[in-house]
């Protein structure tokens, strides 16, 4: 017993030396191999490889159920081919053939489809279309009578200004009037002076005294 | 070497010859294999057109050597007219969806001769240390 | 060395025919089987209806948190209507939630060989197991294929074939190695002691088929310990209390479920449990008239539900007072109809010979009487005062 506990320790130990302390140290085995271009080894010139012997008896039985085999394959090949061959005609859309009166009345089909089709688009956009050209109509109306009501205030609006200015240009200083003009304002002088108290009274005049009330 | 899609990232031409064979994914000491279609003159680790199953050649915890087989597509690519490997080809006649390969029978009657042998080497020992 | 290596030997044999001794125990003590084939029963659509009903639907139990990675919960605004439509698909969800794993017969394994061929003797050391990993079969339909040493080439049996298909299509949550909790007797007990009876079963669900020997096992002991332990209440509302009940009911033993019905004052559910019964062993009494003026009288639990959900959106204020005298005793008037009728049928059950434990069901049965007469005293006495007149 203790004779094998010691050997194991042994063991151990080796092994660790061998690897390094460390456990990363992984051991590959790298065979180099002998380059082509070398020539035979010396020891190996000689060597002839020994060829294992085939008895008869095993050769005829294994040439049969060779034969057996590649027939029996072979029909299972042919087999699975027509599997496949059969898969793929009925599994996919593309192998079904059409004849020209056939093709023809598709097309046909097709186009009355697509004919009626249109047919009630046509209806539904006449529709849309005369709705639509009423309502541009419709627009267009009501922005023209805008138009007219705003030039006609534009008008309004420009006569009164005229109006107002004659009615202001009579009491204009003209050249003619200058004289009469000038002693008017002389004969009346205007005092523009005054002041307001607390109470919001005006006083007018320069040197005047409120007005004791 | 990166692990390649089952169903394929392999190029092949349309009339190129294809196979059924092995490809090694194990590491050291550890063989699996995928078994997989592939062009033929490709070498096994290139992508591969389309994986088909597996293979454990390693008994597991209750000895059985474990095969996975994508049989809808195995029939579809030998109807194609793929080739097997001899391996593939011994795999799928134990599978029993082809015919049993002629090498499993010789492999079967070898063994059974060795062990005959084994046994009647066995039943002289005894009789000479008697 | 030898000697003791050999002893070594002697002792791992020892433990392994213990081993063998104890399943070979724990199997006879389950000795509650399913003599013939009980899903014909089962499936058919009375004993369904009969068994949802039983196993109502809580929704705080069906939605409540579970020990799984995401238990999130999603906040949104809605109007009342997208509300309403959310309730009906939670009361869906829930149902779904609440589908029972099916009770069938055992599967016999039987030998089925493709083909025999003893030249193949030997061809290997070990056998082929072929499995076709065709897309989109279903896992009954993968063929699993064993090419044995001695060159016969057979069916998988079952073990095999379900370890495959866990081996090329992991289901999720089922070990490809028997869990300690099923193969190890004390452990098990452990988890029947906790009263963990959902997650036993649920796990049984998960890692057994229905037709398997084990599921069968483990489930009769669960039910039978739960039978003993009467917790019958930790089950209520999940997927295992429809199996339960069957099980009891096929068993000749439903006398604890139907106390603790009682007690609990689900008297539908404890009839429907009797007509159950009475179903599964013909026994020739009319059962079918009292169900259906049960149907009539109360709602199943999937609209009770619904009601529960939607009655949180009305306001406090559009509830009736006879609403609320309903809430505070719990009852309407046509519980109290529909009440009557079971006990009536309870009665019966119980004067009959199939009931076993008579003294403790009448006792119950009267204490409920005398509670029943009380809340209606109280009920029509509230009624009264409220002044709302009897419709």
């Amino acid at each position: 017993m203790l004779r094998a506990g010691c050997q194991l320790f042994n063991q151990s130990a080796v092994a660790a030396v061998k690897t390094g302390s460390n456990n990363f140290a992984l051991e590959f085995v790298r065979r180099r191999r002998k380059p082509r271009w070398l020539p035979v080894a010396k020891s190996k010139l000689f060597r002839v490889p020994e060829r294992k012997k085939q008895s008869e008896e095993e050769r005829t039985e294994l040439m049969r159920l060779h034969n057996h085999y590649k027939t029996q394959l072979r029909s299972v090949r042919q087999f699975l081919r027509e599997e496949v061959v059969r898969q793929q005609e009925t599994s996919t859309a593309d192998h079904i053939v059409l004849t020209p009166e056939q093709e023809e009345a598709e097309f046909q089909r097709c186009v009355e489809v697509n004919a009626a089709w249109n047919a009630k688009i046509a209806k539904e956009r006449e529709v849309r279309l005369a709705k639509e050209r009423e309502e541009k109509v419709a627009y267009v109306q009501e922005r023209l009578e805008a138009g007219k009501l705003r030039e006609e205030e534009r008008r309004e609006r420009a006569d009164e200004r005229v109006r107002y200015e004659i009615e202001q240009s009579k009491s204009f200083i003209t050249r003619e009037n200058l004289d009469e003009a000038i002693e008017t304002a002389l004969a009346n002088p205007v005092d523009h002076n005054f002041a307001i108290d607390l109470a919001g009274n005006m006083i007018k005049g320069r040197n005047t005294q409120p007005q004791s009330n | 070497m990166s692990l390649s899609p089952a169903s394929g990232i392999g190029r092949f031409y349309k009339h190129s010859a294809k196979i059924i064979r092995f490809a090694r994914h194990g590491c050291t000491n550890r063989p699996f294999f995928h078994i997989v279609v592939m062009e033929r003159r490709k070498n096994q680790h290139q992508p591969v057109i389309e994986q088909v199953g597996s293979y454990d050649p390693l008994p597991n915890v209750t000895n059985e050597r474990l095969v996975a087989l994508n049989t809808e597509r195995i029939r579809y690519w030998l109807g194609k007219g793929a080739h097997m490997s001899d391996p593939v080809a011994e795999l799928l006649g134990i599978a029993g969806l082809l015919p049993v390969h002629p090498h499993t029978y010789m492999t079967a009657w070898r063994n059974r001769k060795a062990a005959a042998e084994a046994a009647a080497a066995e039943a002289v020992k005894p009789a000479e240390t008697a | 060395m030898l000697i003791l290596r050999q002893l070594r030997k002697l002792n791992a044999a020892q433990r392994l025919q213990l081993g063998v001794d104890q399943t070979r125990r724990s199997l006879s003590d389950a000795s509650l089987q399913y003599d013939k084939d009980p899903q014909p029963l089962f499936t058919d659509a009375e004993t369904q209806r009969l068994l949802q009903s039983m196993t109502q639907l809580q929704l705080e139990k069906v939605f409540r948190k579970r020990t799984v990675e995401d238990n999130s919960t999603e906040t949104k605004f809605m109007t009342t209507e997208q509300l309403e439509k959310e309730f009906v698909l939670t009361i869906e969800k829930a149902k779904k939630l609440l589908q029972m794993p099916p009770v069938v017969q055992i599967k016999k394994d039987t030998e089925r060989i493709i083909s025999k061929d003893p030249a193949l003797k030997d061809f290997a050391d070990s056998k082929y197991v072929f499995t076709d990993i065709t897309f989109g079969l279903r896992p009954s339909d993968r063929k699993v294929v064993v090419r044995d040493v001695d060159g016969t080439l057979a069916y998988a049996p079952l073990e095999t074939q379900k370890r495959m298909n866990q081996l090329y299509f992991p289901l999720v949550g089922r070990r490809s190695y028997t869990p300690r909790m099923f193969s190890e007797e004390q452990l098990l007990q452990r988890c029947l002691d906790d009263h963990k009876y959902e997650f036993i079963l649920d796990r049984l669900t998960v890692q057994y088929e229905p037709y398997e020997a084990e599921f069968h096992n483990i489930s009769a002991k669960v039910f039978t310990h739960l039978n003993e332990s009467k917790q019958f209440d930790l089950l209520r509302s999940t997927r295992h209390f429809g199996p339960m009940a069957f099980f009891y009911a096929w068993h000749r033993c439903i006398d604890d479920l139907l106390y603790d019905m009682i007690r609990r004052d689900y008297l539908s559910n404890a009839v429907q449990l009797i007509a159950l019964s009475y179903k599964i062993h013909n026994v020739p009494v009319e059962y079918g008239q009292t169900l259906s003026q049960l149907e009539a009288l109360q709602p199943t639990p999937a609209e009770r539900a619904l009601e529960e959900l939607l009655s949180c959106l009305k306001k406090p204020s559009e509830k009736g007072i006879e609403q609320e005298i309903q809430t505070a005793i719990g009852k309407t008037e046509q519980d109290f109809a529909a009440d009557e009728i079971s006990l009536k049928f309870i009665e019966q059950y119980i004067g009959s010979e199939h009931a076993l434990k008579k003294v403790q069901l009448e006792l119950a049965v009267q204490t409920l009487k005398e509670v029943n007469l009380e809340k209606l005293q109280l009920f029509k006495g509230l009624k009264k005062a409220h002044g709302v007149q009897a419709s």
